[in-house]
């Protein structure tokens, strides 16, 4: 302790202190600490501001990033399932743009998909998987988006969270789902035409055997009497032979080639005569509805093919809604094919088409049948009750006149076929029938087919009507024959399927030589013959394989007619 | 902020700002010793007198809203009950605590230390004292020692304590050393085995619960220790040269009163008038010295206490003739009126003869009230005065004593006392 100093100022300030008014003679008190701590409160505000407004900047930039991004951010509670927070392009993902709406995982998909979005739920929740691909998100408007899920398990204040980002993936989905069915179209559109290839390839060879067995069995039927047993067979073989050549006329059908009867057409008369001829056989517990709304509906068609169509189509959609109240609505309609649709549909060009839709509310088509729909011979009918033959027909008929048929399906909710037949914009004169002319004259005509049965069956056949017949086997012959005595010759029947020359090139080579002279060219199909090109060649008439002896005498009558 | 926090300051200090103007007419002696230009402090802490004080100790806990409370006290006043009682209400309020009991007479540095080092590891918030001087010293020890983070050692003298201690609630169980009021701290330094005081109004308690009901478990000795222990603390302080009109009132009600009473609370220590009237006492002149300090009979009886662990209180009832003695002349006017508080007929007597009677009045007390040995009874020896001496002539106290003393008077006073 300091000893008490002689000096008197010492001890007068000790004695001061003492007394209580030394320069820190307080009396208790916290003061002091208080003072400290008002001071280090406020540099802790200090810092506090400093901090805050450093937290805000960071959030700000935090909140730019979390808002500015394309995909959908959220946070959702892994024990409510609550989505706690969520960014902008979350909202607007799900249609809303409330910030605060209370939203659940229950309520941000569709009902039937929620044990599957739970599972998978879980499963992030536990870190088992990163990402879900594919969930359905149901929209405030309630149209659904197929998103991908990303999601990750993340602790917050002990509270467990999934951080996840849904990704948009509604119009990639689609694009695939185009892409494949574009495929499978392009694909149904190979078979279908690998089809009809190997019927039409069928029905030529079949319909020359069947031309051979039909005049031979004519010939037979007038060499003989009325009522001898033989005659009776060859009239039985003759209409196994008529039934055949229905047989093949449907399979040429099937593979479009044939070029029956295509003339300019209005449509819509077609399609309502066809209407009305099948509403007398459908059942009365089926009610039509029509819908005409097309402008334009001239085309160059062939109108019993056509009204084939409406009538092939009404039946299966009356059969579909047996034992049952239904409607078939038929809406003819004028769709114009843009760029964009054409390149999905691969089997249709860029024009005006006229579109007949037939629905039904029927039992509709299974997924698992509907591509096989249109081959022939497929048939859902017990076996004996129809051919398999109705919808590639048809299919082989609208394919035949440039368009294209598709159908739309769901089991238990019915089916629409979509035909679309092109049309033109401008009206078309339509021209007059023919009339009847006699089948029998005197003329001589040059006969050419590779298959020397039928030149013979014909030659016989045009004898019999009364003609004089020069036969040969090739069209290099018939033009050594023809050039010998051209003047001779009154007309020409040819094949167009020949080896070394065909009937078109035998043709054009005679016209150079005559060309007064009518050629009538024979042809099981022909891709390339159309009748403005056999005009063009001089060819005055085309009969199609196999023919009667009478169709055959009428197509020789009328070409003898023009010379 | 500055004028906000003059205005804390101001409302939080209770000062006493007491001018005399010396007038000609102004009747009465003493007055004319004061300077009417001198500023005058007066500081104590809150406190609460009379029976049942103690009981409201749970409400001023609650009231601070602390974590932990530490009751600081000593074996005696456990014996004697008081501790149990204060726990009991502690108790009632919830808030945990925990005791330190290893207080002895002349508390220790080392004992505030070990207290201080408790208070910490068990996390207290505020400190209860529950007992005598020492207990209470040795809480405002652990306090300061607390919050400041320092040996206690460090606080030796005056205004040395930079921060408060935590809050400090005092319960007196003596009437004497007035620690709960004061602004003192008596620690003993072990090493150098000397007290050392410690002045400072950081000191001062928050709040004191003077209930006479607790020194009814005192001995006659203690009673009659601790009553010439207060009765020295008035006499000091009255004749201190930094006595103010505020202390001189409170002590010469102090020496009317132990005159009166200390005798008879002596012979009936459960008589409650008697104890209410020396615990008034020992308060008042608590108030008394705590602001006008001591003097020489307190330096030298630190002296004792450091260098042989002597009790306080009979050291100072011992020494008090002497110093009075010592002392007179330098304060006559004063050691009259302290004579006539003690109920001295001074009518018509000289300063010799009132001086004398003066003196022949404390011995007189001291003796009727069973304090009979002299020091050398206490195993003082003369070989130790000078050492003894040297000691009480660097005590803070000799600074207020109105006779300015030397070593060698010191030493006299020390012979005599023998």
């Amino acid at each position: 302790m300091q000893k008490p100093s002689d000096n008197q100022n010492e001890k007068d300030n000790l004695r001061k202190k003492i007394i209580g008014l030394g320069d820190c003679s307080l009396r208790k008190s916290y003061y002091t600490q208080l003072q400290d701590q008002v001071d280090n409160l406020e540099r802790s505000r200090e810092d506090l501001v400093e901090a805050i407004k450093r937290a805000e900047t960071s959030e700000n930039l935090l909140r730019a990033l979390f808002d500015n991004t394309i995909d959908g951010i959220v946070l959702a509670d892994v024990e409510s399932k609550k989505l706690t927070t969520m960014n902008r392009a979350m909202l607007s993902l799900l249609g809303t743009d409330d910030p605060e709406a209370d939203l659940y995982v229950d309520d941000i998909h569709p009902e039937d998909k929620l044990p599957y979005v739970h599972t998978q739920f879980s499963r992030l929740a536990e870190g088992k998987i990163k990402l879900v691909r594919n969930i359905p998100l149901k929209r405030r408007d309630g149209s659904v988006l197929y998103v991908d899920i990303s999601g990750t398990p993340i602790l917050i204040n002990g509270r467990k969270y999934i951080s996840a980002v849904f990704r948009d993936m509604t119009e990639p989905r689609r694009a695939a789902i185009e892409k494949s069915e574009l495929e499978s179209r392009i694909y149904q559109m190979q078979k279908m035409e690998a089809i009809g290839t190997l019927a039409g390839g069928v029905a030529h060879d079949f319909n020359n055997i069947l031309t051979a067995i039909m005049g031979l069995a004519e010939l037979s039927v007038r060499a003989t009497t009325q009522g001898e047993p033989v005659r009776r067979y060859t009239e039985q073989i003759l209409a196994s032979c008529h039934r055949a050549r229905d047989l093949v006329s449907q399979l040429l059908s099937i593979s479009y080639k044939s070029e029956k009867q295509q003339e300019p057409v209005k449509l819509i008369p077609v399609i309502k005569d066809g209407i009305g001829l099948i509403r007398a056989t459908l059942p009365s517990t089926v009610e039509i509805r029509t819908e005409i709304e097309a402008e334009f509906d001239y085309a160059t068609a062939d109108s019993t093919q056509i009204s084939r169509i409406v009538m092939n189509l009404c039946t299966n959609a009356a059969q579909s809604m047996r034992n049952m109240q239904g409607e078939i609505i038929i809406n003819v309609s004028n769709s114009f094919v843009d760029d964009k649709y054409a390149s999905s549909h691969p089997d249709l060009k860029k024009g005006l088409y006229l579109l007949l839709k037939v629905a039904d509310n029927g039992s509709g088509i299974e997924p698992a049948i509907i591509e096989r729909i249109f081959e022939p011979f497929f048939t859902t009918k017990e076996r004996g009750k129809g051919t398999g033959l109705g919808l590639a027909v048809i299919h082989g008929i609208v394919k035949n006149h440039g368009g294209s048929i598709y159908v739309h399906s769901k089991p238990g909710e019915g089916s629409t076929f979509e035909v679309y037949l092109p049309v033109s914009e401008y009206k078309n004169e339509v021209t007059v029938n023919e009339t009847e002319i006699p089948v029998t004259g005197h003329a001589l005509i040059l006969l050419v087919d590779d298959e020397e049965m039928l030149t013979e069956v014909n030659g016989s056949i045009l004898e019999t009507l009364g003609y004089s017949v020069t036969a040969c086997s090739s069209g290099a012959e018939a033009l050594r024959i023809f050039s010998d005595k051209p003047e001779a010759v009154d007309l020409v029947i040819t094949d167009m399927t020949m080896p070394g020359m065909t009937g078109l090139d035998l043709a054009s080579e005679i016209k150079k030589i005559k060309p007064g002279i009518p050629v009538i060219l024979c042809t099981g199909f022909s891709e390339q013959l159309t009748k403005e090109k056999a005009e063009e060649t001089g060819i005055c008439d085309i009969v199609m394989k196999p023919f009667t002896a009478a169709e055959l005498g009428h197509a020789v009558q009328r070409g003898l007619m023009r010379s | 902020m500055f004028h906000l926090n003059l205005a804390v300051v101001s409302g939080l200090f209770l000062i006493f700002k007491v001018y005399f103007i010396k007038l000609s007419s102004f009747p009465g002696g003493v007055m004319d010793r004061y300077n009417p230009f001198e500023l005058r402090k007066f500081v104590a802490p809150e406190f609460l007198f009379g029976s049942g004080a103690i009981e409201v100790v749970d409400r001023y806990i609650k009231n601070l809203g602390v974590k932990k409370v530490m009751v600081v006290t000593d074996p005696g006043v456990i014996n004697a009950g008081w501790a149990e009682v204060v726990e009991r209400f502690i108790k009632g309020t919830g808030i945990p605590f925990v005791i330190f009991n290893s207080v002895t007479p002349n508390p220790k540095d080392i004992e505030v230390m070990a207290g201080a080092e408790m208070y910490r590891r068990e996390g207290c918030d505020m400190i209860v004292a529950v007992g005598g001087g020492s207990s209470m010293d040795c809480a405002k020890g652990i306090g300061i020692v607390s919050t400041n983070n320092k040996n206690i050692l460090d606080f030796e003298g005056v205004d040395l304590v930079p921060l408060p201690g935590p809050p400090l609630i005092c319960i007196p169980t003596t009437a004497g050393s007035s620690a709960d009021v004061s602004q003192f701290a008596i620690i003993d330094d072990t090493a150098r085995k000397v007290k050392i005081a410690i002045i400072s109004k950081t000191l001062v308690p928050d709040v004191a619960l003077i209930d006479p009901i607790t020194t009814t478990t005192m001995s006659p000795e203690l009673t009659s220790a601790t009553g010439m222990d207060a009765l020295t603390h008035a006499f000091e302080a009255y004749v201190s040269n930094a006595s103010s009109p505020v202390t001189d009132v409170n002590a010469l009600k102090a020496v009317r009163l132990i005159s009166h009473n200390l005798v008879p609370a002596c012979e009936h220590h459960y008589d409650l008038r008697y104890r209410d009237r020396m615990m008034l006492a020992s308060l008042l002149a608590g108030l008394a010295f705590s602001n006008a300090s001591l003097g020489l009979v307190h330096a030298m009886a630190h002296a004792l206490g450091g260098l042989l662990d002597l009790p306080h209180g009979e050291c100072n009832a011992l020494l008090l003739e002497h110093v009075v003695k010592f002392n007179f002349y330098s304060s006559a006017e004063r050691y009259c009126d302290l004579a006539i508080a003690m109920g001295v007929d001074i009518e018509g007597m000289g300063h010799d003869r009132v001086k004398d009677a003066l003196i022949n009045e404390i011995s007189s007390l001291r003796e009727r009230a069973g304090l009979s040995s002299t020091l050398k009874s206490l195993g003082v020896t003369e070989e130790v005065i000078p050492e003894l001496a040297k000691y009480a002539i660097s005590d803070p106290c000799v600074v207020t004593n109105p006779r300015d003393p030397g070593i060698k008077d010191i030493e006299g006073i020390y012979a005599k006392a023998l």
